[in-house]
């Protein structure tokens, strides 16, 4: 067009703010990707240069199979997940290394896939793909290749050419699993008794104490779950109950150092169960009797049927049954159960006034949970509502249901690593929230550094701690109505405010908490359930419900919770981790033990006996070229036969032994 | 060169109605380009100033305007302005030419403009006809910028829409998404061979 006029004709639509554009770019799967907020992209390879390769690189090809399996870490971008590998294929055709078939094939795989991975409720929020997600990605990712330089293309593909030859340099691989660094229990936040327990039994076990003071946590929770709460602000109330499970392999001590902290508890049980004795003795004789006579006046009355003294025999037999029914025998005190099925466990609350700790060195308890007694059904409940306090219904054999109106379980667990990874395969076990009630620790393993012979645990520290639990919780197992509430100070009020402040924007996003949002929404909840405890252990269970909690112990039981937090950090992370990730380091380590610089795929199967057939052992491989554990080298011309098994190059770091 | 067209003036938006439209203010600048046989000239200036220096151009030059304000202080041939420059986003902005290879017609222009409106949720205030296709403007209400590097991210990203949305109607359009960006100023001419 030649000498037209610009003209402007007004329209009808008003000004948009900044927060609505970027909503409705969000809305219409228009992300904000990497780069994006940088200078202008200069094209290095326009696209219309590009050329197809006759043969996709065996690089190339194991890059592609790895996304039919490949998924982002929970909590990971889901959107920047995808657009990687859209310019990694889109390096791949810069640079000539994959087919136009397998370019194509590629891009329908990963578009199958985002379906897929966003209902995928393990790794966010499920959600549908946007209308121009895919399509935004396919483009902006032709764009973002074409502006690499051949060097950052081919960085793009682990630094792959067709040959291999002297490009096929290892990077600094890629760790397989996220690592945590766990800082040491903070031992002093502990009132006097229990953190001198400790250290000593940490001491003569050779153990992290780590170990020691989540079990001594659990064994408070033992005395004060039920009897006390703690009142944050009106409406916020918790019980102070937790449930625990330090995370150790077999020959660290763990039943060692549970036992000597929990014995108190056991000492107790016998005090309360002899001090009730006669009275327990004088209604079970009570009752025995009435029920002989109940049963007299039954068989008298069955004796008179139909004649003149029938009536008075019957009313004589219902109201003789009546008493005896009436009279209750009172239970024998328990705090402390292990291995308990769901059915014992339910009907053991409900005998204790909805109080019970579960107390035990391995993690049978969650075989339980998972439903080993109840056809392989979870019952969860129990737990769930026992960690909340929500009203519990007990559903009885031959008997009518019993209501717990305040449920306050104590889990006290430690289990092994494997254990760990079984309850990860338990969907519903994360689902409906259990493993976002626990308190993780990893205690350290002193296996061999101990020392032998180590300084056992002092009598007076000893004596010490023992008196301060057995008050506790004699003190409390009196304490028979509603619970106890115990309030905060001014000042604690607000530290909790600012720990809530502190850990609100760490919940989504990149913050730390994200990817376990479950547990980080219940943190603040445990720091607070943590400092009811520490301010009962310090001040007694006569002058502590009266006494308000200070500041002082909220920034205790926080760094407590700092502590927890860090393993649960790592708990989750292994909780998340993708069985392709499980097999990729369980063959990283056939691998180390092959010795050898390199490995054939014929190789790999036959040392990894897992894999029982090639396509389970494929995915694992395509990880550890992704991280950078493996090279695939130039496969040979084909001469005809078999064909050769893909090679690959091993990362000295893992003949190393690194 | 006037901004006189030779439509009913009730329908027309000249260029200083663009620019109050796009909320140019007075301690605001403005860049102004154009080119005439062959040599292209800058100048940033007060936008009250704008249409005066627009109104003295000769009426065989390409005359374009910087959408978003720039720094001052007023000046002549150092520039238009970098990104970094850019005071503000005073609008988003889809440059939709109409010729082979881009949108096939006028037709195909206005319903991806369409499309883009049902997306945003709101229609443009003002269409721009350059003489060679639309460019559609949605003023920003609060478009002052605090982070460059946002505000380019922002302008990208709507620029992905506007392709994703031309690829819709088998059209492609520009890449000319960038904050210094300078569409045609109503009520001059596009002379052939100008850049648009």
């Amino acid at each position: 067009m030649s000498n037209a006029q610009v003209i402007c004709y007004p329209d009808t639509g008003g000004p948009l703010t900044l927060a609505e554009i970027d909503d409705r770019l969000n809305e219409h799967g228009i992300y904000q990707q990497a780069g994006d907020t940088g200078p202008d992209r200069e094209e290095v390879a326009p696209p219309s240069e590009w050329t197809w390769a006759t043969e996709t690189s065996g690089y190339v090809a194991t890059m592609i199979a790895c996304w039919a399996t490949d998924k982002p870490e929970p909590g990971a971008g889901r959107n920047p997940w995808f657009y990687g590998k859209h310019i990694r294929l889109e390096c791949a055709h810069r640079l000539g290394l994959v087919t136009e078939a397998d370019y194509h094939e590629a891009k329908e795989l990963l578009a199958r896939r985002l379906p897929v991975i966003l209902h995928d409720p393990s790794i966010g929020i499920p959600r549908e793909p946007k209308r121009y997600e895919i399509a935004d990605m396919r483009k902006h990712a032709v764009t973002v290749a074409a502006a690499k330089t051949d060097e950052q293309a081919h960085a793009e593909l682990g630094g792959h050419t067709h040959d291999d030859g002297p490009a096929a340099v290892f990077d600094e691989p890629i760790p397989l699993t996220q690592t945590t660094q766990i800082p040491a229990f903070p031992v002093d936040a502990l009132p006097a008794p229990i953190a001198d327990m400790v250290r000593a039994v940490s001491e003569s076990t050779q153990t992290d104490p780590a170990m020691a003071a989540t079990s001594g946590l659990s064994t408070i929770s033992a005395c004060t779950g039920g009897h006390v709460v703690i009142e944050v602000r009106p409406g916020w109330r918790e019980p102070l109950n937790i449930y625990t499970v330090p995370i150790a392999a077999p020959g660290e001590r763990k039943s060692a150092v549970q036992a000597t902290m929990v014995h108190p508890i056991f000492d107790v049980e016998q005090q309360l169960g002899d001090a009730g004795l006669s009275a327990r003795l004088e209604a079970l004789t009570r009752k025995e009797v009435a029920e002989n006579a109940a049963e007299q006046s039954k068989r008298d009355a069955a004796r008179k049927a139909n004649t003149d003294g029938w009536d008075k025999a019957l009313a004589d037999a219902i109201g003789a049954a009546q008493i005896a029914d009436a009279i209750e025998v009172p239970s024998i005190p328990r705090i402390v159960a292990d291995d308990i099925t769901p059915e014992a466990a339910a009907s053991l609350l409900a005998e204790q006034g909805g109080r019970l700790a579960i107390i035990s060195a391995e993690g049978g308890i969650f075989d339980i949970i998972a439903g080993r007694y109840s056809g392989n059904v979870p019952n969860m409940d129990l737990w769930l509502k026992g960690h909340s306090g929500d009203p519990l219904k007990i559903d009885r054999k031959n008997r009518p249901p019993e209501y717990v109106r305040r449920p306050a379980v104590t889990l006290g667990l430690m289990i092994q690593p494997d254990v760990l990874r079984t309850i990860a395969g338990n969907r519903q076990f994360r689902g409906r929230g259990l493993l976002a009630r626990f308190l993780y620790a990893y205690p350290e393993s002193m296996v061999g550094h101990r020392r032998i012979a180590a300084t056992p645990v002092p009598a007076n520290v000893r004596e010490r701690y023992e008196t301060t639990i057995r008050d506790l919780a004699a003190g409390l197992a009196g304490w028979l109505s509603d619970p106890a509430v115990l309030t905060l100070t001014e000042a604690a009020g607000k530290a909790v405010i600012a720990i809530e402040t502190a850990v609100e924007p760490t919940l989504a996003g990149d913050g730390e908490l994200a990817p376990l949002a479950d547990w980080g929404s219940k943190y603040v909840g445990a720091i607070v359930r943590i400092a009811g405890m520490l301010h009962l252990a310090e001040h007694g269970f006569d002058a502590g419900p009266t006494t308000s909690v200070s500041a002082q112990t909220i920034h205790s039981a926080h760094r407590i919770g700092t502590y927890f937090k860090a393993c649960a950090i790592r708990a989750f992370s292994e909780i998340g981790t993708d069985h392709v990730t499980v097999d990729a380091v369980y063959l990283l380590d056939r691998i180390a033990r092959l010795c050898q610089d390199t490995v054939s795929e014929r190789d790999l199967m036959r040392a990894a006996k897992r894999f029982k057939k090639k396509d389970d052992l494929l995915p694992a491989i395509a990880r550890l070229v992704d991280h950078g554990y493996l090279l695939p080298l130039p496969s040979h011309r084909s001469t005809g036969g078999r064909p050769a098994s893909p090679v690959f190059k091993v990362h000295p770091i893992v003949t190393e032994g690194r | 060169m006037s901004s006189t067209t030779t439509d009913p003036a009730s329908t027309i938006t000249d260029f200083a109605e663009l620019l109050e439209t796009l909320g140019f203010t007075g301690d605001e600048f403005i860049s102004i380009g154009h080119e005439h046989r062959g040599a292209w000239r800058t100048a940033v200036m007060a936008p009250t100033d704008a249409a005066g220096y627009v109104a003295k151009l000769p009426e065989g030059a390409n005359i374009f305007f910087g959408v978003n304000p720039v720094t001052g202080p007023a000046r002549a041939n150092a520039g238009r302005g970098a990104e970094t420059d850019v005071t503000r986003l005073a609008a988003l902005w889809a440059d939709l030419d109409v010729k082979p290879g881009a949108c096939k017609s006028l037709h195909i222009a206005n319903a991806i403009i369409d499309d883009l409106s049902g997306l945003v949720g709101t229609r443009p205030s003002v269409i721009t006809h350059s003489g060679n296709g639309l460019h559609p403007y949605w003023p920003v209400d609060d478009g002052h910028i605090t982070d460059t590097g946002a505000a380019r991210a922002l302008v990208r990203r709507f620029g992905r829409l506007v392709v994703a949305v031309a690829g819709e109607h088998d059209a492609r359009v520009d890449s000319v998404y960038d904050l210094a960006r300078m569409l045609r100023v109503p009520g001059t001419y596009n002379n052939k061979g100008g850049t648009t």
